[in-house]
């Protein structure tokens, strides 16, 4: 557990609202985390139930984040969580809302929680947590904007050098298959473009 | 008179789209909207620019406008404000950095204002503001997912439904140039597709 804590104040401290008046909140933080939830390959993380609006620590190991595509009639790759990120089920907790994702283990992971309850308990010693969950918020949205500017590639071989400089951790533990999901191409797309330019994900 | 309605639509949208719950949070978001300017844009006129150094809040009330993401030189269009959306720089509002965006008028509209110096002043010694910016936050990234849900389509006609779903004025409003770049697809192929979506309504 004394990892997990290390890890996460060092994901805090990464935030760029991160200073040293944070470290109290960020210890009270630390201190009610929950404990760790271990999940194989491929397991469906059962603990993101439709009510559940905890905060979820993904400590190691990578998780792809589905939803269900109307237009195509089945689940499609919205996202990849990396490690040392913070992950939630965003209908639930933003607008009170079934949520229309859920998270799949990609390799095997570790997970931690950090309930609803623990927020409010903490938000009375320190208001600053909010600060925490905005700025954590923003860093996901920014992810979000950035990777859109990716999905406008024309060229599939554009969006894949987009993936393999900006994401690099992601791009090294992707199969082709979930990297054709990723940047929005098909399978076949994507080999061919591998194909034209010469070059190979690895 | 005409005021009084404009600033009820205000709260209105706002109420709608931020999740503010309790009656105190209702009643400073009341009088938050009363503080809003109203101004009339024409088509090319920009809410805001690359140049804009102050990050106002903007409420459109009618019209549609086009924000627009500036890479060397090249603008892309990243996504549309329509009627009862909230409209921002996210560089300007949220991370007071100089905006990477421009925001300009597609079709003639009314839009209400509010600038950020005003917001702080406002939410000075009361959570409002935090619980403003991180309802904005939210409120970005949900916009943002679901833009994504459009660009993750592999086929060209999915994705034209996708975003047609999101603003249906779009094939009105857009420069069919300007509208393959939108959906990350060459000019060709969207023309094709459009004629056979226009076909198979007959």
């Amino acid at each position: 557990m004394q990892k997990v804590k290390q890890a996460l104040r060092a994901y805090f401290e990464s935030l760029p609202v991160y200073s040293p008046a944070l470290d109290e909140t960020i210890q009270a933080v630390v201190s009610h985390l929950e404990d760790h939830y271990h999940f194989k390959k491929g397991s469906i993380i059962s603990e993101l139930g439709p009510d559940n609006n905890d905060f979820w620590f993904l400590h190691e190991g990578l998780l792809k984040e589905m939803y269900k595509n109307t237009y195509q009639n089945n689940d499609t790759l919205f996202n990849i969580i990396p490690s040392n990120a913070i992950f939630v089920n965003e209908d639930t907790l933003f607008l009170g809302n079934h949520p229309q994702h859920y998270f799949v283990a990609y390799t095997d992971v570790q997970i931690v929680r950090f309930s609803q309850e623990s927020f409010s308990e903490v938000f009375e010693k320190y208001p600053l947590i909010q600060l925490l969950y905005v700025s954590g918020t923003a860093e996901i949205q920014k992810n979000r904007r950035a990777r859109l500017t990716m999905l406008r590639m024309s060229k599939t071989i554009d969006r894949v050098n987009w993936v393999r400089a900006q994401r690099p951790d992601l791009y090294k533990n992707m199969d082709r298959i979930t990297l054709a999901q990723y940047i929005g191409v098909s399978r076949a797309s994507l080999y061919r473009a591998f194909e034209k330019n010469g070059k190979y994900q690895f | 008179m005409i005021d009084r309605i404009d600033h009820d639509a205000v709260y209105n949208h706002l109420h709608a789209q931020l999740r503010i719950e309790s009656a105190e949070a209702r009643y400073k978001l009341r009088e938050f909207s009363r503080k809003f300017v109203f101004k009339t844009y024409e088509p090319g006129d920009e809410l805001w620019s690359l140049t804009s150094t102050e990050g106002d809040l903007h409420v459109i009330l009618t019209g549609a406008f086009g924000e627009y993401l500036k890479e060397k030189k090249q603008a892309h269009l990243l996504r549309f404000y329509h009627q009862g959306k909230c409209a921002f720089s996210e560089d300007l509002l949220l991370y007071s950095n100089p905006p990477e965006t421009i925001t300009r008028c597609l079709v003639e509209g009314k839009v209400a204002s509010i600038p950020r110096s005003q917001i702080s002043m406002i939410s000075e010694g009361n959570d409002f503001g935090l619980r403003l910016i991180s309802g904005l936050i939210n409120l970005s990234m949900t916009e943002y997912r679901y833009t994504t849900y459009e660009m993750l389509q592999t086929s060209v006609e999915y994705r034209i439904k996708a975003a047609l779903e999101q603003f249906p004025e779009l094939l009105n409003v857009i420069p069919r140039r300007e509208l393959a770049d939108y959906l990350g697809i060459s000019k060709a192929s969207l023309f094709r597709t459009l004629k056979i979506l226009g076909d198979a309504k007959g």
